[in-house]
């Protein structure tokens, strides 16, 4: 049983106790002169009390100096520390092994030095202060994947120049794990000598998941806080970003939940936002103590696009206010989050009437989608002012009627495809069907054969022309689109009709999957993979000149539909926000071979294709059944921050792509900084499981309260002295 | 209680010490004392014989004619003469004590009049003044070791004026001097008088009892106002003190509340033993406070000297 003090920076009080003395000689030189006639009496008074007043007077000189100094002492938060002993006494170890916690919470500052640092001073000095005839192990108490063990041994230097190699981590510590890699070493130790582990650890409540696996033989487990701290910590615990319109100006909203643990009372911070460190914007949240999160709303402006910025370092960055632990403040975003999809729609047949215009409905129902919070922004060009530049920047590209583009364009268009780009083709009047089959060749699912049209001269049968059928329920395209009872029927297109539309010539290729067809059986909706990007073929107009499905409830959702699906966000909707520890999940484009990852400390991480199998260091790979895609995951998310993936192709070089980006941040669990409680220790370190082991614990009887009771007692005895005998009675 | 006498009641309670202090003039406070002790009566100079019946006597020749009781003569046919005491003018003599300790006013600063010296002055003045009216010759002896003042009995206006002029002036100097104002007054003083000493006798020998004692048994009546300020009876004082002699050089620095039951102690053995000297050598001992009322205090000088004045001679 010893003592401890939890703020002993307080110890500045205890001069407070030469006070009462102070104001006792002060007010002895400072009493007050009275011309008194009846001075004799007041002498012969003074003679026969001098004795009894003097004793009084050091009575209340001692009842004062004793209330401050307990008042002083309670400031320094006294604790009656007590070893709880549940098996044996405790016999001096002869092979101690040191489990050092390195989870992110131990980055957490008190007074000027991380806990960390401390820990590691504390067990160097324990370590060198050490009996020659014990031995030392280590266990690095990091993120479970990513523990450092060192065997007992003798040899000081050695041990000691492990522990200065030992940093700390971003991740999540699990100090059960790490007390159970400490057991399996001192259980490999041989012999009948006294064994100990000795955990140093912040004792963080989150650290203590999972339970401590029962070891044999004579092991003590010594639990060991760096301080007494009590510490509170905000941090960002989720990010939710969308673009969405304000009366005429797109802006990107920003969902920020902010969360603390530990705050007594209410707090302010600041949220900034950079953007390429700049500062965009910066709110205040306000912690209340009883308050655990805050979400808060943010509108930024859109930012104008710079066309290269998609080959550039782009970083997006929330951050708050410097607390305890700084390094859960702050989140960086993948640009690609704030960006919005760029949709170019190549208008072939123009008209000045509005709703007659070819791409009129379409452009409608893309407007539909950016109202509603989609990330889009359509650009309609004619086919003789489409440039390379144009599909450069856009991620998506309609050609509707379009009856011929230029070559380059052509040759751009293919390769807009080919690295990735979504493009639509949808038929009409103006199409060039020889122009088509050769300037599209690669591009089309098919080739374009001719016009059919489905048309009779009675006006009642036009209206009887073919209807859509045999949608390829399954296909993501159509997720959530399925009719219930049809199961082939998409809702809100049953009742398409199409009078005119154009043939495909058959074809066996594996790369073509026709997603629906007309009555007729003739293929209405065709995709294509071309390289890494995608086509869907549309076999008649996009407007109403040859079929209706432009005014159908299913029009919308569709367009919205292939707009993602084109882009591959359907199909792939990945977490850009990970934890540290957590493996990101790539999907490498087809004729990709090489990959890499640059770490936010500038890092680099590479993975390549070997025999059709990805091979590369910190990275796994797996092919679901049924799919031909080839999943690759990344492990190595250590650091918080912002990851930059690269591709390259076969003769090709590395190129940055901002839509693979993704970004890290320390796990939520560690920034709560609250101490683990009698509980969970007892549930993470049972009793019942150690068998010999003992388990030694710290109870902690906090004093202070005592301390202050006392002073107020005293305080109020010194008022009864003071009142008896040094106070007029009235 | 009928009208008048609860109009007196009244006026009575409206006069109290802190209203007569706030008359300046010394003459004016002793004037509204003296109308008060008065009031109701109607105070006539009686010049001649007293009025107080003694007994008859049988008629001889040669007595005089006014003083046959002719009601006797007229009932009886007897005659006899009333005789009636004689009345006799006694000087009172008033000592007041003016040392330095009678200037003790209290702790409180500001408050006018409220010394010792002021509350002896005043009473002083309204016993000349009362018996002045009343034709009695009024004596002032005024005493410390550095200064004497006195002044012979007479009954006359200018010298009642010149009583008050020198109580107004009087201040308050050194230490007492008991011994030399006995001495002074035994020399000027007639068979049969009234001797009104005012002092707080503090730091005075307690053989000054005996010697006024000796001023008794030449026929005097001798009436003691040991005059004490509230302060120094109640001692109410707070904190460390640093008390300081006003008669000398003494220095007593002390927790007052902590010696306060002491002092009460000592002061009221002091008391005890005034008041016990007094009555052995049958001396009027009257305690007064300097809040006690001045109407209290003057009627209970002038009962006793109107006691004294109508004993056979």
């Amino acid at each position: 049983m010893n003592w401890a003090f939890l703020a002993p920076w307080m110890i500045g009080g205890l001069f407070f106790i030469a006070l009462p003395t102070i104001i006792h000689l002060i007010s002895r030189k400072k009493a007050r002169p009275v011309d008194f006639a009846a001075i004799a009496f007041v002498l012969q008074s003074q003679k026969k009390t001098a004795r009894s007043m003097r004793l009084k007077e050091l009575l209340l000189l001692l009842l004062r100096t004793l209330w401050v100094l307990l008042l002083a002492m309670a400031f320094l938060q006294p604790v009656l520390k007590e070893a709880q002993r549940h098996t044996q006494e405790r016999a001096e170890p002869k092979i101690i092994v040191l489990v050092l916690d390195q989870s992110a919470s131990m980055q957490a500052v008190v007074g000027s030095t991380s806990r960390f640092n401390t820990a590691i001073e504390t067990a160097r000095e324990e370590i060198a202060s050490s009996d020659p005839d014990v031995q030392w192990g280590l266990v690095g108490c990091g993120m479970p994947s990513r523990l450092s063990r060192v065997k007992p041994t003798f040899e000081r230097d050695k041990i000691l120049q492990a522990l200065e190699s030992l940093k700390v981590s971003h991740g999540r510590g699990r100090l059960p794990v790490c007390i159970d890699a400490a057991q399996q070493i001192l259980t490999e130790k041989k012999g009948n000598t006294v064994k100990k582990i000795w955990v140093l650890s912040d004792m963080a409540k989150h650290a203590f998941e999972g339970a401590v696996a029962p070891a044999s033989g004579q092991i003590q487990i010594h639990f060991d806080k760096i301080d007494e701290a009590q510490l509170s910590n905000w941090f960002i615990e989720h990010v939710e970003v969308s673009r969405h319109q304000i009366g005429e100006k797109p802006k990107t909203h920003m969902k920020v939940e902010v969360a603390q643990h530990g705050l007594t009372k209410a707090s302010d911070t600041a949220l900034d936002v950079f953007h390429n460190e700049t500062n965009l914007a910066r709110q205040t949240v306000r912690f209340l103590a009883d308050v655990k999160q805050v979400s808060k709303e943010l509108n930024l402006p859109h930012q104008e696009q710079d066309p290269q910025a998609e080959l550039k370092n782009d970083t997006w960055r929330l951050s708050l206010g410097d607390d305890a632990l700084k390094s859960d403040n702050s989140v960086s975003l993948p640009s690609q989050t704030l960006r919005p999809l760029r949709i170019l729609l190549v208008d072939g047949a123009p008209q000045s009437i509005p709703f007659r215009d070819e791409v009129y409905y379409l452009a409608n129902a893309l407007e539909q989608k950016k109202q509603r919070g989609g990330q889009l922004v359509v650009q309609v060009v004619l086919p003789e002012d489409v440039t390379p530049t144009h599909l450069a920047q856009a991620q998506v590209v309609y050609l509707c009627n379009v009856q011929k583009l230029s070559r380059d364009v052509s040759q751009a268009l293919l390769q807009f495809v080919q690295t990735g780009g979504g493009l639509f083709i949808s038929m009409g009047d103006q199409i060039d069907v020889q122009w088509a089959n050769q300037a599209l060749k690669n591009l089309l699912p098919g080739h374009l054969r001719g016009v059919k049209t489905h048309q009779l001269l009675d006006d009642q049968e036009k209206s009887m022309g073919l209807g859509l059928a045999r949608f390829d329920a399954h296909h993501p395209l159509f997720e959530g689109m399925v009719d219930s009872v049809e199961k082939e029927q998409i809702v809100g297109l049953t009742r398409v009709q199409t009078h005119t539309l154009m043939l495909l010539e058959p074809d066996a290729s594996e790369h073509r999957d026709i997603l629906a067809h007309f009555t007729d059986d003739t293929p209405a909706m065709v995709e294509k993979q071309v390289g890494e990007g995608r086509v869907i073929f549309w076999a008649s107009t996009i407007d109403r000149d040859w079929s209706d499905m432009a005014i159908r409830p299913g029009f919308v959702p569709l367009m919205n539909q292939i707009v993602l699906y084109l882009t591959g966000q359907l199909a792939n909707p990945r977490a850009w926000l990970h934890d540290v520890g957590e493996a990101h999940l790539l999907l490498p484009p087809r004729g990709v071979t090489q990959l890499k990852i640059k770490g936010p400390q500038g890092k680099m991480f590479m993975a390549k294709q070997e025999e059709g199998k990805w091979v590369g260091e910190h990275f796994s790979s797996r092919v679901q059944a049924g799919q031909t895609q080839t999943q690759l995951f990344f492990h190595r998310t250590f650091n918080p921050g912002l990851y930059e993936v690269s591709l390259k192709r076969p003769g090709g070089d590395f190129r940055i792509y901002p839509t693979e980006a993704f970004s890290v941040k320390v796990p939520a669990g560690e920034s709560n900084l609250t101490l683990v409680d009698s509980v969970s220790l007892e549930a993470a370190v049972p009793l019942g499981a150690q068998f010999f082991t003992e388990i030694q614990r710290e109870a902690q009887t906090p004093l202070w309260r005592y301390f202050l009771l006392l002073a107020c007692l005293i305080f109020g005895l010194e008022a009864w002295v003071l009142k008896k005998w040094f106070t007029r009675k009235r | 209680m009928n009208e008048p006498a609860r109009e007196t009641e009244q006026r009575r309670q409206l006069l109290t010490n802190e209203s007569i202090f706030r008359l300046s003039a010394l003459e004016l406070r002793a004037r509204v004392i003296a109308e008060e002790i008065f009031a109701g009566h109607h105070p006539s100079k009686r010049f001649g014989a007293s009025t107080d019946f003694v007994e008859h006597k049988e008629y001889t020749p040669g007595d005089d004619l006014r003083h046959l009781d002719w009601k006797v003569y007229a009932r009886q046919d007897r005659a006899v003469i009333r005789k009636y005491r004689e009345e006799t003018r006694a000087p009172m003599y008033v000592l007041l004590d003016s040392s330095a300790s009678m200037a003790y006013g209290g702790d409180t600063q500001g408050k006018p009049g409220a010394a010792k010296i002021d509350y002896g002055a005043t009473v002083a003045a309204a016993l000349s003044l009362i018996a002045q009216t009343s034709g009695d010759p009024v004596s002032l002896l005024g005493f410390s070791k550095k200064e004497r003042v006195f002044l012979p009995p007479l009954a006359t206006t200018e010298h009642l004026q010149q009583v008050f002029g020198t109580l107004q002036r009087m201040t308050c100097h050194g230490e007492t001097d008991f011994e030399g104002a006995l001495n002074v007054l035994q020399s000027k003083m007639k068979r049969k008088s009234v001797v009104v000493v005012i002092s707080d006798f503090l730091d005075v020998p307690s053989s000054m009892m005996a010697k006024l004692g000796v001023l008794r048994k030449r026929g005097a009546e001798v009436l003691l106002l040991h005059t004490l300020h509230h302060d120094e009876l109640e001692f109410p004082f707070d904190g460390v003190i640093r008390f300081e002699d006003m008669e000398g050089d003494r220095l007593a620095q002390v927790s007052a509340p902590g010696v306060r039951n002491t002092y009460l102690k000592e002061l009221g053995h002091f008391l005890h033993e005034c008041r016990e000297e007094a009555h052995r050598h049958r001396l009027h001992y009257f305690m007064v406070s300097t809040e006690q009322s001045f109407l209290k205090t003057v009627n209970q000088v002038i009962s006793v000297s109107r006691r004294f004045e109508g004993s056979p001679s």
